[in-house]
């Protein structure tokens, strides 16, 4: 799916002619010193973005009575420019991979607003800001089919983790079941195993910071418990990620997810503590933190076979204890710029897109894909709530997305579609949007 | 009225910030008042003792007694008894609106101003939880968004649309979710008007954070000034946002769904009661008592020119506002009151461009 590398190899000559300039501007006494030469360095050089720009028949506020108001509105987006850059000591098997993302086309603070609370301005710093470093790793291949990795790398859930560029997808953004309730996309810190087993099972194992409870909210479920509010990432609690993914058939992969980590003691503050009589004012928890273990389970498909391309995912999730975060995250400071809504014990996103590649039958090379396609997505942040906690229908969303794609040579991309969104209620406006999106993925 | 003054109060923080770095750049540097000052320890501890901590007392006494009207009117659904409630809520109203002058503190840290005031009221989510059956427990109640409960969900349900409700009209199950809200209500205020009163979680009481404004160790208000800037910044804030929130938000738009308190025909005794609060902030004290230290009065020099101007433009915003035909929800789409409402967000405007560039400089010396 990606471009073939630029890969170059530090030339003897090129070697030759550092080490003369080496031994001109030193002294005669240190030229028995000189460095060895560097090993070869291979240096893959990619990135993508994408353009959006989008009409709407509704307006913002989903908030109002009868949901959005009508209204005929447009926007435009320089969503995000990814820079990457691959380094690799091939004789070492050791390989560097660092990613920083553009969002927005802006950095440092912005105004916001926000209609989950009421039509308020935020003055929004942008916690680690929009320029986000989303790769940051070092792995080293272990024999010819394991690799290893430490650093900030992609959380292997769901279908985001693997096929996040422009090209990857077919719709016009990334769907939006999966970017609602968890992480988009979802990197975080810690240690990285992938096993590829030649009869076509590709294994990984991983072991990350968790999340921070307090972004958990009734609108996004875990996706805002991201930490990237502050300069260090709290790993007090860790979490588990499990994958398996079949890549036996040709242009087919699928496969499962499992992720399972504690999320209170992340919280900025110790402030979900158990209660008990015997304290200790030297021991920041004397009995111990409230335990919230969060787990997510999806299963995903991705066909990119003949003229076919679909993508498919459910992702289930659960929250023990959530009445407890929700409790605690009522009483949070404004400060903390959290949205303090309670969060549901359960949530459920799914996501299909099917398209076929007409270019063929248009007449055009290979250089080219023609693909309409439909894209259906659903999320509930409020899936199966326990019983004390209203069970909303504004957080139930279904849309459907027609459209076309084209693609050249794999590498440039135009995209046009439309989708109609509905709540989980008659009473709110169903609500209509057109987009186009152009980029590039190299 | 929850909703609109954070945001407003959050643009102007930097404001606030910018007149608080330039006032002890000004100053000497470890935030000790320079020779110029003419601020008083007593300005924080009277602002604190004689205005902020009645009006929260006030309005805690006065949910309590909404909450128990309430319950009266469903033991007993008389057409007096839902008199009695709708009294006590308008009652309770003008605490609370002569407290959105100093949105500092605990009712904003600890998001006691949303738990309270959120609007407007999300029909469509309201209607579905009287529908949902579920169990109103304090628990569920708690958890719900805040434009689901809080002054203006009780004021729909008290009221219905335009104060025609009779109790007839109540279902059993309306009477359910009113109790809760107002259970929680009292709730939210008791906490509030104790959080600057007692200790809780390890924070001291916010009066003690206020008063000691200045003293060593107060990293919240490191000198008089800071505390003094808070207290301007409170006047500023309201005042911009009835002048361009509360008025400004629904005549433009036309749209009597951005109207506060328009069930109960009640807006322009919230606005009025916003415009006392500055008042009771700038005299420092409540119209029933009496000074006890020193005031923002005092700073700007009583009857000084800039003091004589301050209270006529405060008088001419009452005035302006009392000239606007109620219910509001209706004159903002009324030919004959755009003027009278256009006039009235231009008085508060000046009195605001008053508070920030004559008596804001004043306290940042």
């Amino acid at each position: 799916m990606r471009a073939a590398p630029m890969t170059f190899f530090a030339s003897r000559s090129f070697l030759m002619s550092l080490c003369a300039v080496s031994l001109l501007t030193s002294v005669p006494g240190d030229a028995q010193d000189a460095p060895p030469p560097r090993p070869p360095l291979t240096l893959d050089i990619g990135g993508y973005a994408d353009l959006q720009f989008a009409y709407f028949n509704h307006g913002e506020n989903q908030n109002r009575a009868g949901g959005s108001q009508r209204d005929s509105r447009m926007a435009f987006d320089t969503t995000r420019l990814v820079m990457e850059l691959e380094a690799g000591l091939p004789e070492y098997g050791l390989k560097a991979e660092m990613e920083v993302e553009f969002e927005h086309g802006g950095t440092g603070a912005s105004l916001e607003l926000e209609y989950e609370e009421f039509g308020e301005y935020e003055m929004e710093v942008d916690r680690g800001g929009e320029v986000l470093v989303e790769e940051l790793y070092l792995a080293k291949t272990l024999g010819p089919n394991v690799t290893l990795s430490v650093g900030r790398f992609y959380v292997a859930v769901g279908t985001l983790s693997e096929f996040y560029r422009p090209t990857d997808y077919l719709g016009t953004i990334r769907d939006e079941a999966e970017t609602l309730v968890i992480p988009n996309t979802w990197d975080e810190m810690g240690l990285q195993v992938k096993w590829r087993i030649p009869w076509g099972l590709r294994l990984t194992g991983q072991v990350v910071n968790g999340l921070d409870s307090t972004g958990f909210s009734s609108q996004r479920w875990v996706g805002a418990g991201h930490q990237r509010r502050f300069e260090l990432t709290r790993a007090t609690d860790l979490a588990l990620v499990v994958r398996a993914d079949v890549t036996r058939f040709n242009g087919i992969s699928f496969g499962a997810s499992a992720y399972y980590g504690d999320t209170t003691r992340n919280r900025p503050k110790p402030d979900l503590v158990r209660q008990c009589e015997d304290t200790n004012p030297n021991v920041v928890a004397p009995c111990g933190y409230v335990s919230a273990p969060l787990l997510i389970l999806d299963a995903h498909l991705s066909v990119n076979r003949g003229p076919w391309r679909a993508k498919a995912l459910m992702l289930f999730g659960h929250l023990e204890n959530a009445e407890l975060v929700s409790q605690r995250n009522t009483r949070l400071s404004n400060l903390l710029d959290v949205l303090r809504s309670p969060v549901s014990d359960n949530a459920l996103a799914m996501w299909g897109e099917l398209g076929f590649n007409v270019a063929p039958s248009v007449g055009l090379s290979d250089a080219h894909q023609v693909v309409p396609y439909v894209r259906l997505d659903y999320a509930d942040t409020q899936f199966k709530p326990r019983e004390t906690l209203f069970n909303n229908p504004r957080f139930r969303r279904t849309v459907y997305t027609v459209g076309a794609a084209y693609t050249l040579r794999n590498i440039a991309v135009a995209k046009l579609d439309f989708s109609h969104r509905r709540l989980g209620s008659d009473a709110f406006r169903p609500e209509n949007t057109v987009r186009l999106s152009t980029g590039f993925s190299y | 009225m929850s909703r609109i003054p954070v945001p407003f109060r959050r643009l102007l923080t930097p404001v606030v910030l910018a007149g608080a770095l330039l006032g002890s750049a000004c100053g000497s540097s470890d935030g000790d008042l320079g020779p110029d000052s003419r601020l008083e320890q007593s300005l924080v501890t009277n602002f604190t003792d004689t205005v902020v901590l009645p009006t929260y007392q006030r309005l805690a006494t006065r949910l309590t007694e909404l909450d128990a009207s309430v319950q009266a009117l469903r033991n007993e659904p008389t057409q007096a008894k839902l008199d009695a409630a709708r009294a006590a809520w308008f009652a309770a109203r003008v605490p609370w609106e002569q407290s959105e002058g100093f949105l500092f503190g605990p009712v904003d840290s600890e998001r006691y101003d949303p738990a309270l005031d959120s609007w407007p009221v999300n029909r469509t989510d309201l209607d579905a939880v009287l529908a949902s059956g579920d169990v109103l427990t304090p628990s569920y109640v708690r958890n719900l968004q805040e434009t689901q409960k809080g002054f203006h969900t009780a004021e729909y349900l008290l009221f219905g649309d335009g104060g025609t409700k009779v109790p007839a009209d109540f279902a059993p199950r309306q009477f359910e979710y009113l109790t809760a809200i107002t259970a929680e209500l009292k709730a939210v205020g008791d906490a509030l008007a104790g959080a600057w009163t007692q200790t809780k979680d390890g924070k001291p009481p916010y009066r003690e954070t206020l008063t000691t404004a200045g003293q060593a160790g107060n990293a919240a208000y490191p000198s008089l000034q800071s505390a003094a800037q808070e207290m301007v910044g409170g006047i500023i804030n309201i005042l911009d946002e009835v002048a361009n929130g509360k008025i400004a938000a629904p005549y433009d738009a036309k749209d009597p769904d951005l109207v506060e308190s328009q069930f109960a025909y009640n807006s322009l005794s919230d606005f009025t009661n916003n415009m006392r609060s500055v008042e009771n902030v700038y005299l420092g004290h409540l119209s029933d008592t009496q000074a006890q230290g020193q005031t923002l009065r005092d700073v700007v020099g009583v009857d000084s020119e800039l003091d004589v101007k301050v209270r006529a433009e405060l008088a001419a915003s009452i005035q302006a506002l009392a000239a606007i035909p109620e219910p509001f929800r209706e004159s903002i789409r009324a030919p004959a009151a755009a003027q009278r409402i256009e006039a009235a967000q231009a008085a508060i405007n000046t009195l605001k461009r008053t508070f920030e560039s004559q008596v804001l400089p004043l306290v940042n010396r």
